[in-house]
């Protein structure tokens, strides 16, 4: 456990050391949020005050803002690194030592994200303090916060392991830098990082309410934007866990099985 | 029971043909042909507890392939091996913890770290106890003489430098078996006999069994009785370096610098066969039965100034196992 646990530091250390880059994503949040803020505005013009897709103004603002900032704290990168190892023999050094790659990269990821978040959270706060101040009412209330935590921490294992599992690909197909932004972006839309499923009609909005994306974005920011409270909430972040543990067989398996087609390339 | 076992050891790779050219390019979007290729064809050898053995063999024999089998990076195609009694290939952390592989060409180091944060990780990695983990990590930074180097980013060290920082990672856990993949590659003259004397004296002391690819002839002739040569995915020698030449036939060779060039470049095959022929000097290869007769007989009839009887050398005969000659 110790391993896993210096691994962690590891993942901190390395978040202080690229923190620029941290803070520059997340001011290319800025500019899509602007873009939303004007569509959103174009398109409650019409409706006179009214609600769409079941949410005031405020409220879509809200979410579009929290999704947008969560989206970017949960991203990961680490499927870059995987395929790098996959590629250039760089997996061979985890596979001869007594150390899980999964647990291993698990690790440096929440090492990493414990830095982003620390920032990234007060950032949350600011914005949605804005847009409260705005609108005359606060988005978020205190127990949506206090469910917010549990499934934010959902959210970024889930994120984890399905990026993980694209990750694994590389064990198949040798020129996938491409694929992991196009995956990325549709995995964003799935979850409603952009913005929320209903917009998509209740058939469609319900299908993709059915798959595991959702619980990386839309389900923590509707939890902390009080749009899903009570025994929903609840029941969501047993689906949310659930779809942890199916997405961990996922990687399972598709570890076991690529292990047969590393190459080890190079030395 | 040996301590390595390796019977029938087979290694196929699968790959696909990939032609020049727009046209192969865009055919190959639809199809492709699927080739194999047998970098392993079915090897047997073992190795006792505490022997160092050289793993011989020419660019793309087999050696690297093999010892990623032996270290369970790569499953093999067929046939078996053990280590330590371990199947290697099922990955089980007993063994992880028993063993360490240093690849030459290949960093185990975390690349963006000090080397002192890889060790640190190693120490967790490998349960060491922090104790131990200082006195063993003090002995090894002073044999390698780069205790002033802990602190640098693996990325900044030269070669030779980070060649002796992976082999501290890797004998931190005091491995039993060590694969060594050309662990003197690139290095300049000092640091490779520095890493000798540290391979020979730690093989003494721990009892360790190594098992080591080269392509310097020294690093084998320094540190191996015993060489097993790989050529074209099978084995072609397994026996004592010294007699490898044994294959090719007993043969001599004789040294000898002759007082006039005119001598030197006359006809001297009536000695045996000329081998190299250089100013005054010439060397001849003969049947070692007939050295103390030729020798007599050139002696006498020939100016001779200066006369030496040689051994082939060592890295001739594992050429001629690297080209496919048996000798026999």
């Amino acid at each position: 456990m110790k391993k896993y646990l210096y691994a962690l530091g590891l993942g901190i250390k390395e978040t202080m050391a690229y923190r620029a880059d941290f803070w520059l994503g997340l001011f290319s949040a800025v500019f899509p949020i602007f873009i939303q803020i004007f569509m959103w505005q174009a398109l409650y013009g019409g409706t006179g005050g009214g609600e769409l897709f079941g949410r005031s103004y405020g409220q879509m603002l809200a979410y579009s803002v929290a999704a947008a900032i969560l989206w970017r704290l949960l991203k990961t990168g680490f499927e870059y690194d995987i395929n790098e190892d996959v590629k250039n023999g760089g997996l061979s050094k985890y596979v001869v030592r007594p150390i899980g790659y999964l647990p291993y990269r698990l690790s440096c990821f929440l090492g990493q994200k414990t830095g982003v978040l620390a920032g990234g959270l007060a950032v949350l706060a600011l914005a949605l303090t804005g847009v409260g101040l705005n609108f005359h009412a606060s988005p978020v209330s205190a127990r949506g916060v206090l469910l917010f935590l549990p499934a934010l921490l959902g959210a970024l294992t889930l994120n984890f392991f399905i990026f993980f599992c694209v990750g694994m690909w590389a064990f198949w197909l040798s020129e996938i830098g491409f694929l992991f932004e196009a995956v990325r972006i549709v995995i964003v839309v799935l979850s409603g990082g952009i913005f929320p499923l209903e917009v998509f009609g209740d058939a469609v909005g319900g299908v993709l309410k059915l798959l595991p994306f959702s619980y990386a974005v839309g389900f923590p920011v509707d939890v902390l934007l009080g749009t899903v409270t009570g025994p929903a909430a609840f029941t969501g972040l047993l689906c949310q866990w659930g779809w942890i543990g199916v997405m961990a067989l996922c990687c399972r398996a598709l570890w076991n099985a690529g292990a047969h087609k590393y190459l080890a390339a190079g030395g | 029971m040996a301590l390595i076992e390796v019977a029938g050891l087979q290694k196929t790779f699968e790959y696909t043909k990939k032609e020049e050219g727009m046209k192969a390019s865009f055919r190959s979007l639809f199809h492709r042909e699927k080739l194999y290729k047998e970098a392993v064809k079915g090897i047997d050898f073992s190795l006792e507890k505490g022997e160092m053995v050289g793993f011989l063999g020419p660019n793309g024999a087999g050696k690297t392939t093999t010892l990623k089998m032996l270290s369970g990076i790569l499953f093999p195609t067929g046939g078996q091996a053990t280590v330590m009694g371990y199947v290697p290939w099922e990955r089980k952390k007993d063994f992880k913890m028993r063993f360490a592989i240093v690849m030459g060409q290949k960093s185990q180091l975390w690349w963006d770290l000090p080397a002192v944060e890889s060790f640190a990780l190693n120490r967790r990695i490998y349960e060491i106890d922090e104790a131990a983990y200082r006195k063993t990590l003090g002995e090894l930074t002073e044999l390698m003489d780069v205790k002033d180097l802990m602190g640098v980013q693996v990325r900044r060290l030269s070669l030779g430098e980070r060649m002796k920082m992976e082999l501290i990672a890797s004998l931190l856990h005091k491995p039993e078996v060590i694969f060594l993949d050309e662990p003197t590659i690139g290095l300049d003259f000092i640091s490779q006999k520095r890493i000798r004397e540290f391979l020979r004296n730690y093989n003494r002391e721990m009892r360790t069994t190594v098992l080591l690819t080269s392509h310097s002839i020294g690093d084998i002739e320094d540190l191996c009785r015993r060489a097993i040569v790989i050529a074209d995915g099978t084995i072609a020698y397994d026996g004592e370096l010294k007699k490898i030449n044994s294959l090719f036939g007993e043969r001599k060779r004789i040294q000898v610098t002759l007082e006039t060039e005119e001598a030197a470049q006359g006809d001297l095959s009536r000695f045996g066969a000329v081998c190299a022929r250089e100013g005054l000097q010439v060397v001849l290869e003969i049947p070692r039965a007939d050295v103390r007769e030729v020798s007599q007989r050139m002696l006498e009839t020939l100016p001779v100034t200066d006369f030496n009887i040689l051994d082939i050398p060592v890295e001739e005969g594992i050429a001629r196992l690297y080209t496919g000659g048996n000798g026999q």
